[in-house]
This record gives C-alpha cells, sequence and structure tokens, in this order.
C-alpha cells in the first residue's frame, strides 16, 4: 500500500514537472516532426508583406542613335545622340509567383525553365549627350517607356550576358520556390 | 521512494535538453544544407556594364566616328561559410536564425568587345583599351555599394522565407 502511494506520489509530482515545464516554455518535444504547411508559410509572407521584389540582374545599356545623310551614292553621319540607362531586372512581386500552384510544381519536380522569364523592373536614363546635326527621336525616348524597353531589352539581347541573366535569375527565384516544396 | 523521484525528475529535464538540443541541431543541418545547395544563386547580384568608347568627329562635308562596344560583367555578392555563418540559437526562449554575412564583394568575370564601327579609314588618336579601363573602373566604383546592397536584401528575403518555413526568428548580423 506505501509502494503504491509512493508511485502515485512520484507521478504527480511528474506530471506537475511537465506540466511546469511546458507553461514556461514553448518547447514541443515532437517539434522536429512537424513543419509549417506552404500554406501557412505563404499566408505569413502575406501578412507581414516581408518580401516583394527580386532583383536579379543589372545592365548599363547605352542608346546610339545616328542620323545620316545621302552624300553621292552613300550615307553618312551627321549627328549622333547617346543615352546611357541604368536597368534593373528581375520579378515585380515574388509574393506572387510563390503562391501560384503550378510554378511550385514545376519547381518541385525539377523544371525551373518553367518559371517566368525576368522583366525590367526599373529603366533609367542616367546622361545624355548630343552632338553634330542629330534630328533623332533619342530625346523624346523616355515618354514611352514601352516602346523604351522594347529597344532596352533588344541591345541586352545583342551582349553575351543576356541569356545567361535570364537563366540565373530563374535559378535565383527557383530557390525561392523551392523553399515551400514539402 | 524520493530518490527515484528525484532521478526520474532529472532523467526526464536530461531528456527534454537534449531532444531540444538535437533538434535545433537538425534544423540547423537542413538548413544549412538548403544554403549549401540553391544559396548560391541568391547570394549575388549579376552586372554587366556596357561601355561605349566613341570617336566623333564633326567633319565639313562629312563627320567621321570610331564605336567600340564592350561588356564588363561582375558579380556582387557574399561568400556564405554555412558552418560559421549560420547558427540555431536561443533567446530569452525564442529560437533564432542567426546569420552573420561577410563583407560583400565584386567579383569581375571579364571582358568583351561586343562591337566595332567606323567610317572608311578613320583611326582615332586616343588611347582605347585606357580609356575603357579607366571608364570601366569608374563605373565598377560608382555602383558597388548599391549592388551590394541589392544582393544583401535577395539574401535578407531568402533567410527570411527560411526561417518561417522552420518557424524560427531571423537575426541578419554584419560580419
Amino acid at each position: 500500500m506505501k509502494n503504491y502511494l509512493a508511485i502515485v506520489k512520484a507521478c504527480v509530482v511528474l506530471g506537475a514537472v511537465v506540466a511546469l515545464y511546458y507553461a514556461v516554455s514553448s518547447f514541443n518535444p515532437f517539434s522536429f516532426l512537424e513543419r509549417k504547411s506552404t500554406t501557412v508559410v505563404l499566408a505569413q509572407l502575406q501578412e507581414t508583406r516581408a518580401i516583394d521584389k527580386l532583383y536579379t540582374g543589372f545592365s548599363l545599356i547605352p542608346i546610339l542613335d545616328v542620323s545620316t545623310r545621302k552624300q553621292d551614292t552613300k550615307y553618312v553621319p551627321r549627328g549622333y545622340c547617346r543615352k546611357n540607362y541604368e536597368v534593373y531586372i528581375g520579378y515585380e512581386d515574388i509574393m506572387e509567383i510563390l503562391s501560384n500552384d503550378a510554378y511550385r510544381n514545376a519547381v518541385c519536380s525539377g523544371n525551373i525553365d518553367e518559371l517566368p522569364s525576368p522583366h525590367i523592373l526599373k529603366a533609367m536614363s542616367i546622361n545624355f549627350e548630343q552632338n553634330g546635326d542629330y534630328g533623332g527621336p533619342c530625346e523624346q525616348l523616355d515618354l514611352y517607356p514601352k516602346e523604351r524597353d522594347e529597344i532596352l531589352i533588344r541591345e541586352l539581347q545583342k551582349t553575351k550576358v543576356a541569356e545567361q541573366m535570364v537563366k540565373r535569375s530563374k535559378e535565383a527565384l527557383g530557390s525561392f520556390v523551392k523553399l515551400l516544396c514539402n | 521512494m524520493s530518490r527515484i523521484i528525484y532521478m526520474l525528475f532529472f532523467m526526464f529535464l536530461c531528456s527534454c535538453t537534449g531532444l531540444e538540443w538535437n533538434n535545433d541541431k537538425d534544423i540547423e543541418k537542413e538548413i544549412r544544407d538548403v544554403v549549401a545547395k540553391d544559396g548560391t544563386y541568391i547570394a549575388s547580384l549579376e552586372a554587366s556594364y556596357l561601355i561605349t568608347f566613341l570617336d566623333y568627329h564633326d567633319g565639313f562635308l562629312s563627320d567621321d566616328f570610331y564605336l567600340q562596344k564592350d561588356q564588363v560583367s561582375f558579380d556582387y555578392g557574399f561568400k556564405i561559410d554555412i558552418d560559421k555563418n549560420i547558427k540555431i540559437i536561443r533567446k530569452n526562449g525564442q529560437r533564432i536564425l542567426q546569420v552573420t554575412l561577410p563583407k560583400g564583394e565584386p567579383h569581375a568575370r571579364g571582358k568583351t568587345t561586343l562591337d566595332q564601327q567606323k567610317t572608311d579609314g578613320y583611326i582615332p588618336k586616343r588611347d582605347i583599351d585606357k580609356e575603357v579601363a579607366k571608364e570601366s573602373e569608374k563605373i565598377q566604383k560608382d555602383y558597388e555599394k548599391k549592388h551590394l546592397e541589392y544582393a544583401k536584401d535577395n539574401i535578407k528575403n531568402f533567410f527570411r522565407v527560411l526561417a518561417k518555413k522552420y518557424d524560427l526568428e531571423l537575426e541578419l548580423l554584419d560580419g
């Protein structure tokens, strides 16, 4: 009888210790079995607006436009305009991509190529130079951002780095998406 | 009997602490593995500078010019030592993912001449290579700080998602 009482006492004390332990710490000995679900992680990130843009590349692109005139049988230069642009490429809203099931499934099955290509996030003319008898539209280029971006993309595509920038941008984005694979 | 109770109590505390420590170490290992696998793409911003050398001569009948386009590329990034720079620590009962970012550095990836155009027979009297190198150095100096900040933002965002996934607070320190 005495032994039974001692065991009951031991259990009560142990129970109290366990309760106290859980009360003072948020420790859960089985937490290593748990990972937050993708939906919960996404909801928390959306709620805190913790992340938005992802900048993956930069390029300094000069736009050079040379005016010509006909002299005898050939065209000769008569002036030029040069503008340098700072161009940042990447993804505008990374949360939108992270929340997209199709992209996530593709990345989680190893198909990073199915992610969207990056686009121009920011393009800014940093200097302007005109010489000779230039009569082209260079000065007004910034009034038409869509056309300007198309020209900048074409210029970027002429370089050897454009293709690699797209590849690396997708890899960078893929690294984020992979974090949400189960 | 009281000895048994104290022993049980002691064993319980030891096992709890051990489990807790093991759990932190498991997560720390998992996080380090993820960073080792994918972190390199996040830890950098690729920049390519297109430099135009233009020598323009305003002539009476026609103008002469020499144009050369060069491309200089850099990676601005942080080399993270996963064992040294990534830790899980506990502060005031909270589990914290502590990431120490070493000093960022630019890594040159080379120079390429993309294009050359000129009017027939025109040769500029300036030292093209020297001017391109000088311009490249100036550009790199102008952008270094800004681009390292962008790379840092990317890495901060990456660790934010990672910390959320494992229910940790994030602490980013400058190394």
